[in-house]
C-alpha cells in the first residue's frame, strides 16, 4: 500500500496537512503533518506534493534500528527507542520525515489515509 | 481561549515598538473576529476626523475564529482602515493563507499605528516579532517583493505586500498576498503605504485550541463531504468566478464601456472556458479550500504569469474598457498586481477617462497625447502605468473617478460610476434594483460582496421595486459579511450551496459558545450599524445623499443589449432608500435611530 | 439516435425535478425553452465537462449539466439545521 500524489492536481490548500495533524496529534497544526506541500510561484506556478514512498532509506541509516514496518507496510519511527540523531531526516530522499519542536523524535506517514479524504481535487490517492 | 490565538500585536510604527496584548474577551463575544474586530477597533480607537493618510489612522489585519481550522476556505484575512478613497469605513478581505499562519504564530490580529520614519516590514516567527528595514524593497512590485521575501525567509512564511502605487498614494491601492490574492478595495493598501509598511511576513508553528475536538472534526468532515458532493463543484473549480462571465453578458449586467451598456459584443473573447483552455495552468486554493476558484494563468502572448483574471477583472479591465482578448486582460491584471492597484477601481478610472475622451470632455491635451479610445490594449496598459506612477493624467485618475469628475467637470460626474467615492464593481444594475440598492448601501461604497442581489432580481422580476427586495438586500448584508467576521470564505455557501447551519454548529464546537444562526446575524447587524455610525461620525453631513448612485442611473437608459432602454427612475431610487431605511430602523436620512442602537447594544458606544 | 442527458443542479430542480433525456440537434437555448427553464437563471452550462454557450448545438450522447445562480439567492436559514 502506498500514498501517491498527482502534483498537477494539487491546489495548495493544505487541508491534507491539517487533517494529518488532527488525526495523529489531535491538534490543528499543519507543521505537524507527515506529507509536504511546496508551492512554486510565480514561476512556473505549480504545487509540489511529496509523500512517503516507503523506500526504506530511513530504516537503513537508523543507527539504533528503530524504524520497523507495520502491517500496512509503512515504516514508522519507534519514539521510545529513537535517539533523535536525525539521520533518517537527512537521509529521506523525499524530505518527508518531519520534526517539530514539541517532540524529540521525528515522525513520518503511517498510511492512515486521512489526508486523501480531505483532498477536494483528488491529488492524493492510495495505491 | 478556544478557536482564538489569544493575542493581538500592536505595532507602533513611529517608535518601532511592538506590544503583545491579550485578546479582549468582550471583543470576541460581541464581534467574533475579522471585520467585526476591525469595525469595533476603528470606531473606538480612531479620533474623529483622522486623516486617512496621517499617523492617526490605523491599519487592522484581523483573523476570525474559524481561520486556520479544518473548515472549507478558512483562509480569509480582513484588512481595514479609514479609507483614503472615500473618507469613510473600509475593510477588504483577502483569501490565501495569511490568517491561518497568523493564528499558528499565536496572533488574532495586528494593529498598525503611526508612520514609520523609513520603509519597514513586520517579521513574525512565532514569539519573535520585529520591524525590519525594507528600504531595499521600496519601489518594487508586490509580486516581486513577495518572491524575494520568500527566498530570504523561507517558503513557509506567508507574506502580504504593497506595490509602488501604494507607496505613491494612489487611493485605490491594494494589499497583495499569495502572488495574486488582494485585499483590493477602498485603499487599504494605500494606508499601508502611507505608514511605510512594505510587507508583513508571518510564520507559526503552534496549534489552535478548540473546545470540542470530536464534534469539530465530525462537522468538519461533513462540510468537506458536502462541498465535494455538490453538483456545482465541477463547474466552480473548473472555471472559478470566470464561469459567470458569459451569463453576466447574456443578462445585460456585464459593465461595458464605462457602464454605458450591460452587454459587450465581443464578450466571447472573455468566456470562462476559453480562458481555462488558453491560459490557465494551475488551480489555486485558499487555506483549507477543497473547491479552488483561483486560476493561475500563463499568457504566452505577453510572457507573464498571473492569478486570474477573475470575474471582476474580466468585467472592469475587459468589457468596461472594451478589451476582448483574455490575454490582454491577463496582462492588465498582471500590471495591476505588480503595481498594487485594485483592478476594479483601476478599470473604472480608465473607462471613465475613455468616456470623457469619447465625449470630448477631455482631449489629447489632458491625456498627455494619448488617444483614449475604448478597446485599445496599449492605451489601457499605458494608463495603468501612469496611474501607478501618478504621471500626468494618471495623477488625476489615481484619486478615483469622483475626483476626476470634479476636475474635468462638464457633467462628467453623472457617469463617474461610484457610490461614496468608491468605484462600482462588475454589475450594471439599471435593470436590477436590488443589486443597485446593494451598491448604494454597501458600507465601503459601491462593492458587490456585501450583497450580491442580482440573482434575486432575476428570480422575482427585474423591473420590480418592492419591499421584499430591500429585505433581501438587508438579509444578504448580514449573512455575507458574517463570513468576514468568521474569517472564512463565503463561496462554499454561495456557489456550492453549503448549508449555513454548518457554520453555527462548527463555531459552537470550536469556541464552546452556543450561538444560534440568529445570534450570529444579530452580531452582523451590529457590525453593519457600527460601520454606518463610523461614516456618520467621520463624514461631515453624511446621510441619504451619500447613498445615491451615479445620476446616469436615472438620466440615461442602457444603450444596448438585453436591458436596452432600462433605467431606474429617481423616484424609484428614493423609494428603494425609504424602504431600506425603514426596514433597517434608520431615519429618513439613513442614520441609525437610538432605538436601533439600543437594540444592538451600541447605544453606549455610539453617540449620534 | 443517442439522446442527450440533462442534469439540473440546485434551485433549477424547481423547474426540472430530475434528470431527463432530450433530443440533440437543438441549441441549449431551445432546450431550456422547451423545458420551461428561464435561461437567465442558468449561470453555467456544462457539456461533457466543458462550459458551452447557450447557443451550443447539442450533439448525440451529450451530457448536459445546468448550473444555476446559487449566488446568495438561497438563504437556507432554518433552525432545524442547527440541531
Ligand atoms: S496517509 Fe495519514 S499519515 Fe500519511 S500523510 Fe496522509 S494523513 Fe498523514
Ligand atoms: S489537500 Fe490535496 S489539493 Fe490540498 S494541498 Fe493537499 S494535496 Fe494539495
Ligand atoms: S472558493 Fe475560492 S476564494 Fe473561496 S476559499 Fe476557495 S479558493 Fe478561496
Amino acid at each position: 500500500m502506498y500514498l501517491r500524489a498527482d502534483s498537477s492536481k494539487c491546489s495548495g490548500c493544505r487541508a491534507c496537512l491539517l487533517a494529518c495533524s488532527l488525526y495523529h496529534f489531535a491538534e490543528n497544526n499543519p507543521k505537524k503533518a507527515r506529507l509536504a506541500i511546496t508551492p512554486h510561484f510565480p514561476n512556473p506556478g505549480t504545487y509540489e506534493v511529496r509523500t512517503c514512498t516507503q523506500c526504506g532509506e530511513c530504516a537503513e541509516v537508523c543507527p539504533v534500528d528503530c524504524i520497523p514496518r507495520d502491517e500496512k507496510g509503512a515504516y514508522y519511527i519507534d519514539a521510545e527507542e529513537c535517539i533523535a540523531c536525525m539521520a533518517c531526516v537527512d537521509a529521506c530522499p523525499e524530505g518527508v520525515i518531519f520534526v517539530h519542536p514539541d517532540y524529540e523524535a521525528p515522525f513520518q506517514c503511517d498510511l492512515c489515509e486521512e489526508c486523501v479524504s480531505y483532498c477536494g481535487p483528488g491529488a492524493l490517492y492510495i495505491e | 481561549m478556544n478557536a482564538y490565538a489569544g493575542t493581538v500585536l500592536r505595532v507602533d510604527l513611529a517608535r518601532g515598538k511592538i506590544t503583545k496584548e491579550s485578546l479582549n474577551l468582550e471583543l470576541a463575544r460581541g464581534y467574533l473576529g475579522g471585520r467585526g474586530f476591525a469595525a469595533s477597533i476603528l470606531y473606538q480607537e480612531l479620533e474623529k476626523g483622522t486623516d486617512p493618510l496621517g499617523p492617526g489612522n490605523k491599519l487592522i489585519v484581523a483573523t476570525g475564529p474559524l481561520s486556520g481550522l479544518l473548515i472549507p476556505g478558512a483562509g480569509k484575512t480582513t484588512f481595514a482602515a479609514k479609507s483614503p478613497a472615500t473618507g469613510g469605513y473600509a475593510d477588504s478581505s483577502v483569501g490565501g493563507h495569511l490568517c491561518a499562519e497568523m493564528k499558528y504564530a499565536g496572533y488574532d490580529a495586528f494593529i498598525f499605528e503611526g508612520i514609520s520614519p523609513q520603509p519597514v516590514y513586520l517579521f513574525v516567527d512565532d514569539e519573535e516579532v520585529e520591524l525590519r528595514e525594507a528600504s531595499r524593497y521600496w519601489g518594487q512590485g508586490s509580486i516581486s517583493v513577495e518572491k524575494v521575501l520568500k527566498e530570504e525567509l523561507g517558503e513557509e512564511f506567508q507574506i502580504a505586500t504593497i506595490g509602488p502605487a501604494a507607496e505613491r498614494g494612489v487611493v485605490y491601492s491594494c494589499v497583495s498576498h499569495d502572488f495574486g490574492r488582494q485585499a483590493g478595495r477602498a485603499g487599504v493598501g494605500t494606508v499601508m503605504g502611507a505608514k511605510r509598511l512594505k510587507a508583513i511576513a508571518v510564520r507559526g508553528t503552534k496549534s489552535i485550541p478548540v473546545a470540542d475536538l470530536d464534534e469539530y472534526r465530525r462537522i468538519s468532515r461533513q462540510m468537506y463531504d458536502a462541498c465535494r458532493a455538490s453538483e456545482a463543484w465541477e463547474s466552480w473549480t473548473r472555471l472559478g468566478t470566470s464561469g459567470v462571465n458569459m451569463w453576466s453578458d447574456e443578462v445585460g449586467s456585464f459593465p461595458t464601456r464605462n457602464f454605458q451598456s450591460g452587454a459587450f459584443e465581443k464578450a466571447e473573447g472573455l468566456a470562462g472556458e476559453l480562458m481555462r483552455e488558453r491560459i490557465v495552468v494551475t488551480d489555486k486554493a485558499c487555506f483549507g479550500c477543497s473547491s479552488p476558484c483561483g486560476k493561475w494563468s500563463h499568457s504566452k502572448k505577453h510572457g507573464v504569469r498571473v492569478e486570474g483574471p477573475e470575474y471582476e477583472t474580466a468585467a472592469l479591465l475587459g468589457a468596461n474598457v472594451a478589451l476582448s482578448d483574455i490575454e490582454d486582460v491577463a496582462y492588465a491584471n498582471y500590471l495591476c498586481d505588480e503595481y498594487g492597484l485594485d483592478t476594479i477601481s483601476a478599470g473604472n478610472a480608465i473607462a471613465f477617462a475613455m468616456e470623457c475622451f469619447e465625449k470630448g470632455i477631455i482631449t489629447t491635451e489632458e491625456t498627455d497625447g494619448l488617444e483614449l479610445n475604448f478597446g485599445q490594449a496599449k492605451v489601457v496598459f499605458a494608463l495603468l502605468e501612469k496611474i501607478a506612477k501618478r504621471e500626468g493624467i494618471g495623477d488625476i485618475l489615481a484619486q478615483g473617478v469622483k475626483h476626476a469628475a470634479r476636475v474635468w467637470g462638464k457633467g462628467s460626474s453623472d457617469f463617474a460610476v461610484q457610490v461614496k467615492g468608491l468605484e462600482m464593481s462588475g454589475y450594471e444594475s439599471r435593470n436590477a434594483p436590488a443589486m443597485l440598492l446593494s451598491y448604494m448601501t454597501a458600507d465601503v461604497g459601491a462593492h458587490h460582496n456585501r450583497s450580491w442581489a442580482i440573482t434575486y432580481d432575476l428570480e422575482v422580476g427585474r423591473d420590480k421595486v418592492t419591499e421584499d427586495k430591500a429585505a433581501k438586500v438587508i438579509e444578504l448584508q448580514h449573512i455575507r459579511p458574517l463570513f468576514d467576521c468568521l474569517g472564512c470564505c463565503r463561496l462554499q455557501w454561495v456557489e456550492l450551496g453549503l448549508d449555513l447551519g454548518y457554520y453555527a454548529a462548527v463555531l459552537k464546537a470550536v469556541t464552546g459558545v452556543d450561538r444560534s444562526w440568529d445570534d450570529l446575524l444579530k452580531i452582523s447587524e451590529r457590525v453593519w450599524n457600527l460601520t454606518r455610525a463610523f461614516w456618520v461620525r467621520e463624514v461631515e453631513g453624511f446621510g441619504r445623499e451619500w447613498d445615491y448612485p451615479p445620476a446616469r442611473t436615472w438620466k440615461e437608459p442602457v444603450i444596448s443589449g438585453p436591458t436596452k432602454g432600462k433605467f431606474v427612475s429617481r423616484e424609484d431610487v428614493e423609494k428603494l432608500l425609504d424602504m431600506y431605511y425603514a426596514q433597517r430602523g434608520w431615519d429618513k436620512n439613513g442614520i441609525p435611530t437610538r432605538e436601533k442602537l439600543e437594540e444592538l447594544g451600541l447605544s453606549d458606544l455610539v453617540k449620534i | 439516435m443517442k439522446r442527450v442527458k440533462v442534469v439540473p443542479v440546485g434551485m433549477l430542480k424547481n423547474y426540472l425535478s430530475e434528470t431527463v433525456r432530450a433530443n440533440p440537434a437543438q441549441t441549449v437555448h431551445q432546450l431550456l425553452d422547451g423545458l420551461g427553464i428561464p435561461a437567465d437563471l442558468v449561470a453555467v452550462v456544462m457539456v461533457n465537462g466543458r462550459q458551452e454557450p447557450k447557443s451550443y448545438l447539442l450533439q448525440e450522447g451529450d451530457q448536459v449539466k445546468l448550473v444555476p445562480l446559487v449566488g446568495g439567492g438561497q438563504t437556507l436559514v432554518e433552525e432545524r439545521m442547527l440541531k
